[in-house]
């Protein structure tokens, strides 16, 4: 019964991640999109923009994880 | 863009604001009339105890990096120097002339978010490009929104819509302000600095931050300045003054002030490094 009970936690615990992840992607892809309107009138072909749109990136998917703690 | 002719009675119609605090205004012209030493300037400063803290707790800031503490005015100016210390108590000045602005028109800490950083980015960009008064352009970059602010006081059922048209049409805020309005906030922001005796570099900036390469040629690289610093701001979304989508990129203007891809890169660090202490210090106790 002990041992059930344990590998159920395991489950348990092993499907809050599957989630957590989920969240974490669904976040990524909503940040995403966010950063494709945000950039709509800006030439992202320019070695600066294309930079910039990077640095966007990395600044708010960073965020998100420290979110996430 | 250019003046219209409603430009200077919609300053005038906050006189609060119109003008700027009298301590600031004999600072300044203690300073452009080279009469000032660290002395006098301390004594005009202590007429207005609250921007007395208000600098030495920006002077403290790791923004200005002093190896030591600094707890006088007279001590922040023979450090930092008359100027500096003109364009700071500047800034102060401004942002806590502002203070008592209606939370139900526009978000302040967003606001100020924006302002801040784009500050940091001209500041950045001038020492890149070995500009003389980088305190200056600091100046500019945190005033360049103002005349959202005078826009939303004055105008405020015209300033919602134009809020409104821009989010649902991603569509350059000044571009749906020129079509409600007949003028930007880049116009009232020129119009009142000008009105505060500002210098030209500044006012003139502000006015061409969106089309940069059509301000007169002495006026040209200050404005590609703030422009490029608006629009790393705005990518990074820290804060925001109105706009949904960043501002079109001046690629003429990027090749006039002849930088690397790579400064992109430093810019974002120093604003990621600074703008949130720097918030803090200008923004507390608003």
């Amino acid at each position: 019964m002990g041992n059930l009970l344990r590998s159920e936690e395991k489950v348990s615990e092993q499907s809050e991640e599957k989630e957590r992840q989920k969240s974490g992607e669904v976040r990524r892809d909503e940040v995403l999109r966010m950063l494709d309107r945000k950039f709509a009138l800006i030439n992202q072909d320019h070695p600066a923009m294309r930079l910039l749109r990077r640095e966007a990136e990395r600044h708010w998917l960073h965020a998100i994880e420290e979110e996430d703690g | 863009m250019g003046d219209h002719p409603d430009l200077n009675a919609l300053v005038q119609e906050t006189p609060q604001i119109a003008t700027l605090p009298s301590v600031y205004s004999e600072l300044s012209m203690l300073i452009t009339q080279n009469r000032a030493n660290a002395t006098l300037v301390a004594r005009v400063v202590s007429l207005d105890p609250g921007l007395t803290v208000r600098l030495l707790r920006m002077v403290n800031s790791s923004f200005y990096g002093l190896d030591r503490r600094v707890d006088t005015v007279s001590h922040a100016v023979s450090l930092i120097g008359h100027e500096q210390l003109r364009q700071l108590a500047l800034a102060t000045t401004v942002v806590h002339m502002f203070r008592a602005m209606p939370e139900h028109l526009i978000n302040m800490s967003s606001y100020w978010s924006h302002s801040i950083a784009t500050a940091i980015a001209c500041r950045s960009l001038g020492r890149m490009l070995r500009v003389e008064k980088v305190e200056s352009l600091f100046v500019t970059g945190l005033l360049h929104a103002v005349g959202s602010l005078i826009i939303c006081i004055n105008r405020p059922r015209k300033a919602r819509r134009v809020f409104i048209q821009a989010k649902n049409s991603e569509r350059q805020l000044n571009e749906v302000e020129q079509d409600v309005l007949g003028y930007t906030h880049a116009d009232v922001g020129a119009a009142l600095m000008k009105n505060w005796g500002l210098s030209s570099h500044q006012f003139e900036a502000v006015r061409w931050k969106h089309a940069p390469m059509q301000a007169e040629e002495r006026y040209c690289k200050v404005a590609s300045i703030l422009h490029v610093a608006n629009v790393v701001a705005c990518a990074l979304n820290v804060g925001s003054v109105g706009d949904e989508v960043i501002p079109r990129f001046s690629e003429e203007a990027w090749s006039y002030l002849g930088l690397g891809a790579e400064s992109i890169q430093a810019l974002v660090w120093e604003i990621e490094e600074q703008y949130e202490d720097l918030t803090q210090r200008m923004t507390d106790g608003i």
